[in-house]
């Protein structure tokens, strides 16, 4: 006897290429599908922004909060109260914010920055301009001091 | 490059307090409290300790760092440098390791961007109350 051709579920398979994010709430790492853009913490069930952002053009924000990676770019501006990116930041074109907080921090040549930063590492290009920010770079940054951005 | 004839070196035992000027390049493998000027490169090596303010064309930073530093050509934060001031420079090179916290100012105009050290800060205007003015006269 023929055995049913009925058409199964396909197994939901893992997702490929899984990556660990901390949550900017509450400071959890949990994994998330390497292209998701946006998640619920699953300790504080809070929405994160887990993508890596492009900034092109000058953009406004009151607190700019991803788990990912910023880059903004020689044409783009990133104004905010706080900026928040725990992949890291890379400026090529302006940072305007009263503080940043996250990861690693590149500033490229054309890069202008305004603002407190604190991060685990800075690599500034000859030709980048830091305009009088308070900077805590290295294992300080992870103090309880520097804990929330703008406070 | 300056050559090693011309490197002044505060030795590794030498504990010194007050104002340092250097026409060229020092060396600083020791502790330091007070004020360093050069016209050349300052190096703070690894070990030493300076609780001082730094002006020089450029510095170079290994050790312990607590005051305000100003670099007029490069600032140099080496792996195992650890700094707490004020930094001013139009070039700042930050090797992976090394901790600061302080204020930045880089880039070619940082001079006017950041906050003069307190020994180059002008005096406060003495503002004198007329009434004070009269009983001093009075006096």
């Amino acid at each position: 006897m023929a055995r049913s051709t009925a058409p199964t579920k396909p197994a939901r398979s893992k997702a490929p290429n899984p990556r660990a994010v901390r949550c900017y709430h509450c400071g959890h790492v949990h994994e998330v599908a390497a292209r998701a853009s946006r998640v619920s913490c699953p300790k504080c069930a809070k929405s994160l922004r887990v993508e890596d952002v492009t900034i092109k053009t000058t953009e406004g924000w009151q607190n700019f909060q991803t788990c990912g990676r910023v880059v903004i770019l020689a044409k783009g501006k990133l104004v905010a109260q706080t900026v928040e990116a725990q992949g890291g930041i890379e400026v090529r074109g302006g940072l305007d914010a009263k503080a940043y907080r996250g990861g690693p921090v590149v500033l490229k040549k054309s890069a202008v920055w305004r603002g407190d930063c604190a991060a685990p590492a800075l690599s500034i290009e000859e030709g980048a301009r830091i305009q009088n920010g308070l900077f805590t770079i290295g294992a300080e940054s992870l103090s309880p001091e520097t804990a929330s951005p703008g406070s | 490059m300056a050559g090693n004839s011309e490197i002044t070196v505060i030795g590794a035992d030498t504990h010194i307090k007050g104002e340092m000027t250097f026409g060229s390049t020092a060396r600083v493998l020791g502790t330091f409290e007070g004020a360093i000027t050069a016209k050349g490169e300052i190096q703070i090596a690894e070990g030493a300790t300076c609780r001082a303010s730094i002006n020089a064309a450029r510095v170079s930073i290994d050790g312990v760092v607590e005051g305000d530093v100003t670099a007029h050509e490069k600032l140099t934060l080496n792996q195992k440098a650890r700094m707490k001031g004020d930094l001013v420079a139009p070039t700042l090179v930050v090797a992976e390791g090394a901790q600061f916290s302080g204020h930045v100012s880089v880039g070619a105009d940082a001079k006017n961007n950041g906050r003069a050290p307190a020994s180059e800060q002008a005096p406060e205007p003495k503002v004198v109350v007329p009434s004070q003015e009269k009983a001093v006269a009075r006096k």
